[in-house]
């Protein structure tokens, strides 16, 4: 109907990657051009070797027509990254991560790995940390409780990834408690 | 041609004088007069090489950051967030009226501009490169808004009988949806009626029965569903749980609830859903 099935549970991966286009990310421009005014902001001069700073979306269809280096953020680093990893294996809780993360770093490497340095041991570490967060947001299951629960530091595919099946979760939860005792029913009614 | 933007008042003066827009308004320095949103958003799409950091790796500070990074919230993320939160919410939200309009006018202008620019003969390269990244960008918005529409009347569809029979909700609607929602209303009644209700006794002809044990006919949204919302407000009240408790909330932190603890901070602007 109006919106294809498989759309109307959540946004799908694709999607939160289109939206992360509107991050902004610094750029080194290969050709010159003027300032460039965009519905969402004033973007440029270009003007090679100054940076600048521009979205993500932009830069990709620069790079992609290859009048662009792009600039990766501070956190796309072999130190950053092994840094987080160690605290991701060693502490019980998440660690604060860019909450767009995954879909930044999808993006850069897919199309900009050449301007990243060492691509090939970041690609790893983001997928140890991916894997170690991953085990970590599956014990947040057991303190998962109706109608509330706290998921301090998830990140937005880490959420995407999980929605449907803590959502349901907490729906059967809630339907449990309802059978409680009296005095507890009055908690639903709002 | 000034590149500085102080520049744009005294431009703006002269454009004010030539209301059509003519080769380089494209660029920044000859900002026609509607786009206010620059201003306001002094630190977002201007140039600043000087705070592209190259910190070493305990000094990242991830923290204070938005669900973008840094930055102001544009018209255009500001679109995106409204989308997201219609996909997510299980019920009808306000219809973002203004935000809408202002997108739609910009993207028109934006239109009118790339119209005047290939009509050109005289349009240089650059120009031409311009243009083509102003259009992607206005399809990239188009996208967004399309999505956004369709998923309202996805949700207007699914409830009908439910908005029809809630003053409420009815509120939430644009004047367009509110009258589409009375035709659709009206055609899922009589096509009901025609198949089915007429061959029924007459006591079964209402669709708004209701009897102990079974499900209601009318199809409500499921205020007991949980979502994930991210805080945005930095003094956001605390959200008081049903039994007494109420948990802070923090601004930038991330927390999953039942929709109908959400319900009133998504209405004040000072969460969205994620």
């Amino acid at each position: 109907m109006a919106l294809p099935a498989n759309l109307k549970q959540a946004p799908t991966p694709q999607e939160l990657e289109y939206i992360t286009g509107e991050i902004i990310v610094a750029i080194e421009p290969l050709f010159r051009m003027e300032k460039v005014r965009l519905v969402s902001g004033v973007y440029g001069p270009f003007r090679p070797p100054a940076k600048t700073r521009v979205p993500l979306w932009l830069a990709q269809s620069l790079k992609l027509k290859r009048k662009c280096r792009i600039v990766p953020p501070d956190w796309v680093t072999v130190d950053f990254l092994t840094l987080r990893l160690q605290q991701e294996t060693s502490q019980s809780e998440l660690s604060k991560m860019p909450f767009r993360y995954a879909e930044v770093a999808k993006v850069l490497l897919d199309i900009a790995s050449d301007d990243i340095m060492e691509p090939d041991k970041i690609r790893i570490l983001l997928k140890d940390i991916r894997e170690a967060r991953q085990a970590k947001s599956r014990q947040l299951l057991l303190a998962l409780d109706a109608p509330y629960t706290t998921t301090e530091n998830l990140c937005s595919m880490e959420i995407c990834e999980m929605r449907l099946f803590f959502s349901s979760a907490m729906g059967i939860i809630s339907k449990l408690d309802v059978e409680a005792p009296a005095q507890d029913e009055e908690m639903y009614d709002f | 041609m000034a590149l500085d933007l102080s520049d744009e008042e005294s431009s703006r003066v002269r454009l004010n004088r030539r209301p059509r827009p003519t080769d380089s308004t494209l660029y920044g320095s000859e900002l026609p007069s509607f786009d206010t949103n620059i201003r306001s958003n002094p630190s977002y799409g201007r140039p600043s090489v000087a705070d592209v950091s190259f910190a070493s790796a305990n000094m990242v500070d991830l923290d204070d950051e938005g669900l973008y990074g840094e930055g102001e919230e544009t018209t255009v993320r500001a679109l995106m967030r409204r989308w997201i939160d219609e996909r997510l919410a299980p019920d009808l939200l306000p219809w973002q009226g203004e935000l809408v309009g202002e997108i739609l006018e910009r993207l028109q202008s934006q239109n009118e501009i790339v119209v005047t620019l290939q009509g050109n003969a005289n349009t240089t390269e650059e120009e031409h490169f311009a243009v083509m990244l102003v259009q992607t960008e206005v399809e990239r918005i188009k996208f967004v808004l399309r999505s956004y529409l369709r998923c309202r009347l996805q949700k207007i569809e699914q409830y009908t009988p439910y908005i029809l029979a809630t003053p409420d909700v009815q509120r939430n609607l644009s004047e367009l949806e509110q009258n589409y929602v009375q035709r659709y209303g009206d055609l899922i009644g009589r096509h009901f009626q025609q198949t089915t209700l007429d061959q029924l006794p007459a006591h079964m002809h209402s669709l708004a029965e209701e009897h102990p044990n079974t499900p209601s006919m009318i199809t409500e949204p499921n205020k007991s569903k949980a979502v994930f919302f991210f805080v945005r407000d930095a003094d956001c009240p605390p959200m008081a749980l049903p039994g007494g408790k109420s948990i802070e909330l923090k601004k930038g932190s991330i927390h999953l609830a039942q929709y109908r603890l959400v319900e009133d901070f998504l209405r004040n602007d000072s969460v969205e859903l994620v």
